[in-house]
């Protein structure tokens, strides 16, 4: 919301601190019936946008972690885990985290708090138009991956519904893929009938209802929440845990996850994914910790909030492998795919081998669980492509997010299409699901990477990270040596490039992805063989044409 | 959040395996042990849809299946009695084909999966485990400990 200063009643208190009788309006008023401007530099603007605070560091914490804790913690550490050779990930993983994950996660809450900005503005301040066209490429590569991050939180809501009963029966008939009852067994066969049929459109209708319900407030709404989602997945987690250590050489899972294989380390593709984990995993390259951390007061301590936050992502992780291997040894579940085959078939089939009356009930923790944790991820998305149109546009709170939602309802049902295009099932079945994996390809397979590549150069060569340090070390009793600074200028560029590189060698190599796919189609979607070129081409132009015209769109309202 | 970049690609092959499983197996294994230790010797029984000991089936046994570690190993030949024996070489989930002609000379084939145990506790697993959890739960714990103790502002 911007205002204009003969329509505020205000005083200035100080350098950084206002007070006006309509703050209450914009939800930003404080106990002390403040509102904080932490970054006017001693002036008041002719405009200027009510931001929310923080009210409490836990607060804080538990929002960054909730938001970096996601569908991705609970299933996809595991899957990649395992495809990765268990003990053989987790050292290249546990470097990772100390080499690239804490330091650009420190990077990241650094450039929000220093500039009390978004992701957008806060590159615009240390690096112009350039810098917010970085920004602005990122929100929207991050729009994408909100849109189908949401239909998969439909499905999960989906099948939390099906687990209260019908998802443990032993098979069900699918008519649009011509499956009979025995055909094929759930969970598998719930959620193919679920995915080709318009339920999931309801679902995401509710997601998004949640998400809005959630961030109407902005940090204020976002807040309480976090408080009882991210201990209650704690919880949740911990009675997984117990479940699966208690089962027959449960523990001999966990003894699967950790236990390296030094050979299988020589891999590249082993680093490759550690570091690609950690990247993901922490939430970064998408504007969220930046956006979070602009609601911090300057005063705060961020490098051990980002130590914080990152750690108890980690440990997050470390539990839900503990869990899900114990599961997956003691039922001898073979987990062939990834994320999504382990959340829906895979991790339920083991749930599905519980004594009869423990299955509903860990099952519908499951999927409370995975809903809580997708939830608390989505938020931070949504707010973070709040923040930043608010920023830039200077829209009320209410406009944007109904801007944001309405786009993204829009965006994730395209995720839910459910046209069978391959009935055999030898890919991905709908055309949904078709989309949603050739999106996220792109988004996270680059998207995300060169956002945290190019972010690390803006502030490594254009600002110098040694303005980044010395703020962070003002309010830290940790302090940031010169180390940070090789960290973010060299190492963290040069191994983001490398896993880049690396990909783009592996694309070139064996052909664009998704173009494979053209085999499976059914005679009538023969045409979707060009769908990944399209694909490719519409999140390219979205993303850097959309970024050009936001950019050059309009000035900053803090601006003066 | 994270969610993995070709997730869905082999996903929905996932379900076309069991389902192939199921159409194509016209037998099954029965493994003597639940859970076989590595280096300790099992017997497997090979049996056909009428449950009738197949001889002459080829087994194969593929280590940590879909993983980078991925390792298949010929077995061997059932016996008459359809009967073979498997000494495992490497701890983690297995998956165990058998294959063989009837005389129709239609391939026929069966499958399960099994965990293998570890013989002892695996020291450097063990170490690995201690390390971690001490740098990731001990040092959140910790650090969050202070926090609350302390009552700091953001």
């Amino acid at each position: 919301m911007s205002l204009q200063n003969s329509q505020v009643s205000a005083a200035l208190l100080g350098p950084n601190i206002l007070t006006y009788k309509s703050c209450e309006r914009y939800n930003s008023i404080f106990d002390d019936g403040l509102c904080r401007f932490s970054d006017l530099g001693g002036r008041l603007p002719h405009k200027y946008i009510v931001r929310g605070q923080w009210k409490s560091r836990v607060g804080f914490i538990l929002a960054a972690s909730g938001s970096a804790i996601g569908l991705g913690n609970v299933v996809f550490f595991s899957a990649n885990a395992y495809k990765l050779g268990g003990g053989a990930f987790y050292l290249p993983y546990l470097i990772a985290l100390f080499v690239i994950g804490i330091p650009v996660m420190i990077l990241e809450f650094g450039l929000g708090n220093f500039s009390g900005r978004a992701f957008p503005e806060s590159l615009y301040r240390i690096a112009g138009k350039r810098g917010e066209y970085l920004g602005w490429c990122a929100n929207l590569n991050a729009a994408f991956l909100t849109a189908y991050y949401i239909a998969i939180l439909a499905w999960v809501a989906g099948m939390l519904v099906g687990s209260f009963a019908a998802l443990w029966k032993t098979s069900m008939p699918v008519p649009a893929f011509g499956l009979a009852t025995g055909d094929l067994a759930n969970p598998d066969a719930y959620f193919f009938d679920m995915l080709s049929t318009w339920k999931p459109i309801l679902y995401v209708a509710l997601v998004w209802l949640l998400n809005v319900l959630i961030v109407r407030k902005g940090v204020e709404s976002i807040e309480p929440v976090t408080k009882v989602f991210v201990p209650l997945m704690w919880v949740f987690m911990v009675i997984l845990i117990i479940r699966g250590l208690t089962l027959e050489n449960g523990v001999q899972g966990v003894y699967l996850l950790f236990t390296p294989d030094f050979a299988a380390m020589k891999d590249p593709a082993v680093w490759q994914g550690a570091f690609g984990q950690i990247f993901f995993t922490l939430s970064l390259g998408l504007g969220i910790m930046t956006a979070y951390a602009s609601y911090l007061p300057k005063k705060s301590d961020l490098t051990q909030n980002s130590i914080i936050t990152s750690l108890l992502n980690c440990s997050f992780e470390y539990i839900a492998g503990v869990a899900i291997f114990s599961l997956l040894f003691a039922f001898a579940v073979v987990p062939q795919a990834h994320t999504l085959s382990m959340t829906f078939f895979v991790i339920p089939r083991g749930i599905g081998e519980l004594p009869e009356g423990s299955v509903a009930v860990v099952g519908v923790i499951f999927f409370a669980l995975l809903l809580l944790a997708g939830l608390s991820s989505s938020v931070s998305l949504v707010e973070a492509l709040v923040a930043s149109m608010r920023d830039k546009f200077g829209w009320s709170r209410k406009k944007t997010i109904t801007i944001t939602a309405v786009t993204g309802i829009v965006g994730s049902t395209c995720f839910v299409l459910p046209q069978v295009v391959n009935s055999g099932l030898e890919n991905n079945g709908t055309l949904g699901l078709t989309l949603l994996d050739l999106v996220d390809h792109w988004v996270f397979s680059y998207g995300l990477l060169l956002v945290g590549l190019f972010e690390c150069l803006f502030v490594g060569w254009v600002m110098g990270p040694d303005k980044i340090r010395e703020h962070l070390n003002v309010n830290s009793p940790i302090k940031l040596g010169l180390w940070f600074d090789t960290l973010v200028k060299f190492v963290i560029p040069i191994l983001l490039a490398y896993v880049i590189g690396f990909s783009l060698w592996s694309e070139f190599h064996d052909g664009l992805y998704g173009m494979g796919y053209a085999r499976y189609y059914d005679e009538d979607f023969a045409f979707l063989k060009f769908l990944p070129v399209v694909l490719l081409g519409i999140w390219l132009a979205v993303c850097t044409g959309g970024a050009a015209i936001l950019t050059h769109k309009g000035k900053y309202q803090s601006a003066v | 959040m994270r969610y993995e970049k070709h997730a869905v690609t082999i996903f929905a092959a996932t379900v076309f395996a069991v389902c192939s499983h199921d159409a194509a197996a016209r037998g099954r294994l029965i493994l003597h042990e639940r859970f076989p230790t590595r280096g300790q010797e099992m017997r497997i029984r090979v049996e056909d849809e009428a449950q009738n000991p197949v001889g002459g089936a080829i087994v194969d046994v593929t280590y940590r299946p879909g993983s980078k570690v991925e390792r298949v190993d010929h077995v061997g030949t059932s016996s008459s009695d359809g009967m073979i024996t498997w000494t495992p070489t490497q701890a983690g989930i297995a998956t165990i084909t058998a294959t063989w002609s009837e005389h129709d000379q239609m391939l026929r084939s069966s499958q399960a999966s099994v965990s293998v145990k570890f013989p002892s506790p695996p020291a450097d697993g063990i170490l690995i485990m201690i390390v971690a959890g001490v740098l990731l739960v001990g040092g959140s714990s910790i650090r969050l400990f202070y926090m609350l103790r302390t009552q700091q502002a953001p």
